[in-house]
């Protein structure tokens, strides 16, 4: 197989003239681009272990099966715009939502100044609970002070909650909290499937157990296999919880697997249509990958 | 719009003291609907069982009017006790053995106003055996609350155990409750039976239009509705994947519309153009229903997919923002499917009545 050219990225000026808060790891030159360019988050495992010593030369990129040159990107220079879609449905109610407010409020209180955080609430309806703003414990004293209730239209909610992440500014992710159960959504899963490749976000699920009450076992696996689904393509992961106690340390997982992951970046060749496929692999023995499954080309 | 499902209330058993099953039917009767349902819910089923069989063995005779409320309140009792504290599987034999045991017809006694009410709900044909009003009022009220609660597998159950689908109301709405099912429970099986049970329940249908578009009734409105069955079958056809046919049942439909189907009739239109033809069909119609309906949750996540399908994003995004801002909401959709379910209808208050 062909190995994609690599490169460190030279410069950061060819993203600042298309994504102002992405910087480069080194270089000097500088040159514009005209087309847009596409972020790949990676996480890279040895067993359940993160590897954070991997240099470009250690990545491969192929879209739509082709190897493509990239640049790997400074992730501490993307500012994060987080966004916490928190199921408040009736399977939510009491002990479960404080924990669950306090596994938020210190995934939140971690972040950076310059990231910003929003929380939607999940039930029958979505609903900002805070738009976009400085991240902290806000976040979690407002999903604490939600009435919790109801039944959930978890697809719908995530969604538009992918859609408003596009239009937010920085490296867009998307925090769901949920047992899965779906009972009221308009949209289907491809809908969400294609508006997640559409808006380019990462998505991560913490996943508690059903609600004892919950009435359809079936409707919350299927749920919880979609967001396994979802989350992957997007390059996250879902975090499956037992025990609301074990809540605060899924948020905490996914923090640091935030803080550890490689960005590359690329500039779409204008031939490609439609979704295309991508794939990250790595040349060390024993290391696996993880990284979104493709991406939408627009005209 | 439909109330949120809570849990049913944990109701702990205890068994019944002789007498007191009595004093509940009175209870009723005399208006304490709820306190007197809570009450028989709270016995464990077989000792209600038993002593509902002491009561109406010593009940006046069925044809009486006094014999014949009694019954009835003792169905209504459970009926009311499941859809309230128990759930459907609270409710079998327990309201089925007291409308068992009343005469077919209209008792003599009973009020003239009850028989023109019913009527005016059914039409005359579908109203002359009380026994058979009676049996689909109390299910369908019963099975209604449930569905307002979004509870779909107790209203099944309800529904299912009105009878034999012979009764057209009663098979119309467990149909409708299929597509709902199906829709979003993604209960595939149920697609294929629903859309022509619709059709055969409208056809077996007892009554003319103009008396269903007189009625109280929500269900029996929906069913003299040529629009209504367009739509349903529309979105029958669509779960089946059958999107040609989905689009002629669309296009059958005739406007002006009543403002509940408004909604329905867009967001269907989309979806059966796009399904058909992928790109920008669908978009003026969502553009309608969300002009028409802008704090709708179905018709707001419609057109945001169908923009961020067509690229537009940023439009999305602002489309997106404002609805989570709302504050208050309008369901059309999911009300048409749950075919305007109320905790309340006309129906439960007449059979309240009618047992006082």
């Amino acid at each position: 197989m062909r190995r994609a050219r690599r490169r460190r990225y030279p410069s950061a000026a060819l993203f600042a003239a298309l994504l102002p808060a992405i910087g480069a790891t080194e270089g000097r030159s500088q040159f514009r681009v005209e087309t847009r360019a596409v972020l790949v988050d990676v996480s890279a495992f040895r067993g359940d272990e993160p590897v954070e010593d991997l240099s470009p030369d250690d990545f491969s990129l192929f879209a739509a099966g082709e190897p493509i040159e990239f640049r790997l990107v400074d992730r501490d220079s993307l500012a994060l715009a987080v966004l916490f879609a928190m199921d408040v449905s009736a399977s939510t109610a009491g002990e479960r939502q404080r924990r669950l407010a306090e596994g938020a409020t210190l995934f939140a209180s971690s972040l950076g100044e310059r990231d910003s955080c929003a929380v939607v609430a999940i039930s029958m309806v979505a609903r900002w609970l805070r738009p976009f703003g400085p991240c902290g414990p806000e976040v979690g004293r407002r999903i604490r002070r939600t009435m919790a209730g109801g039944p959930t239209a978890l697809r719908d909610a995530i969604l538009l909650s992918l859609a408003v992440l596009r239009g937010g500014s920085g490296r867009g992710v998307l925090l769901v909290f949920t047992d899965g159960d779906d009972n009221l959504s308009w949209a289907g899963e491809p809908e969400v499937l294609r508006s997640m490749q559409a808006t380019e976000s990462l998505v991560y699920a913490v996943i508690a157990p059903p609600h004892r009450a919950s009435r359809s076992v079936d409707s919350d696996e299927r749920g919880r296999r979609f967001l396994r689904r979802l989350s992957e393509e997007s390059g996250g992961r879902t975090v499956e919880v037992r025990d609301d106690r074990d809540l605060t340390a899924a948020f905490r997982e996914i923090l640091d697997e935030l803080r550890v992951r490689y960005v590359l970046a690329f500039t779409p060749p204008p031939e490609h249509r439609g979704f295309v496929p991508l794939r990250v692999e790595v040349e060390r023995r024993g290391v696996r990958v993880r990284a979104r499954s493709g991406y939408t080309a627009r005209p | 719009m439909p109330r949120p499902a809570g849990r049913v209330r944990g109701v702990r058993s205890r068994r019944a003291a002789a007498g007191e099953y009595a004093e509940w039917v009175a209870g009723y009767r005399e208006g304490r609907f709820v306190e007197s349902a809570r009450r028989a819910s709270e016995v464990r089923p077989e000792d209600a069982v038993s002593a509902q069989r002491a009561f109406l063995d010593g009940c006046p005779p069925p044809e009486t009017p006094v014999g014949f409320r009694q019954r009835l309140a003792a169905a209504l009792l459970h009926g009311e006790g499941a859809a309230r504290f128990r759930g459907a599987a609270a409710l079998g034999r327990l309201t089925s053995r007291p409308i068992r045991s009343l005469e077919e017809g209209w008792p003599p006694g009973i009020p003239s106003g009850f028989r023109e009410e019913a009527e005016r709900a059914w039409g005359r044909s579908a109203s002359d055996d009380l026994r058979r009003l009676v049996n689909r009022e109390l299910h369908l009220a019963v099975g209604r609350m449930l569905l307002s609660r979004l509870d779909l597998g107790g209203a099944q159950a309800v529904f299912d155990a009105g009878g034999p689908r012979s009764d057209p109301a009663l098979a119309w709405q467990q149909a409708a409750l299929d597509l709902l099912a199906a829709r979003y429970l993604r209960q595939d099986d149920r697609w294929k039976e629903a859309g022509n049970a619709l059709v055969q329940a409208v056809r077996r249908r007892g009554w003319s239009r103009e008396e269903a578009a007189a009625s109280d009734r929500a269900t029996a409105r929906a069913m003299g509705t040529p629009a209504d069955l367009h739509l349903r079958t529309a979105l029958a056809r669509l779960g089946q994947g059958d999107y040609d046919a989905a689009e002629r049942s669309v296009a059958r439909v005739v406007e002006p519309v009543p403002r509940r189907l408004l909604a329905p009739l867009r967001l269907l239109a989309a979806e059966s153009a796009m399904r058909r033809r992928p790109g920008e069909a669908g978009i003026p119609p969502l553009r309608e229903a969300v002009s028409a309906f802008p704090t709708s949750p179905a018709a707001v996540a419609a057109l945001v997919a169908a923009m961020q399908d067509r690229g537009l994003g940023e439009a999305a995004a602002e489309l997106a923002g404002d609805f989570l801002s709302q504050r208050s909401y309008e369901t059309p959709w999911l009300d048409f499917l749950t075919t305007w379910a109320e905790a309340e209808e006309p129906g439960l208050s007449f059979l309240r009545r009618l047992a006082a």
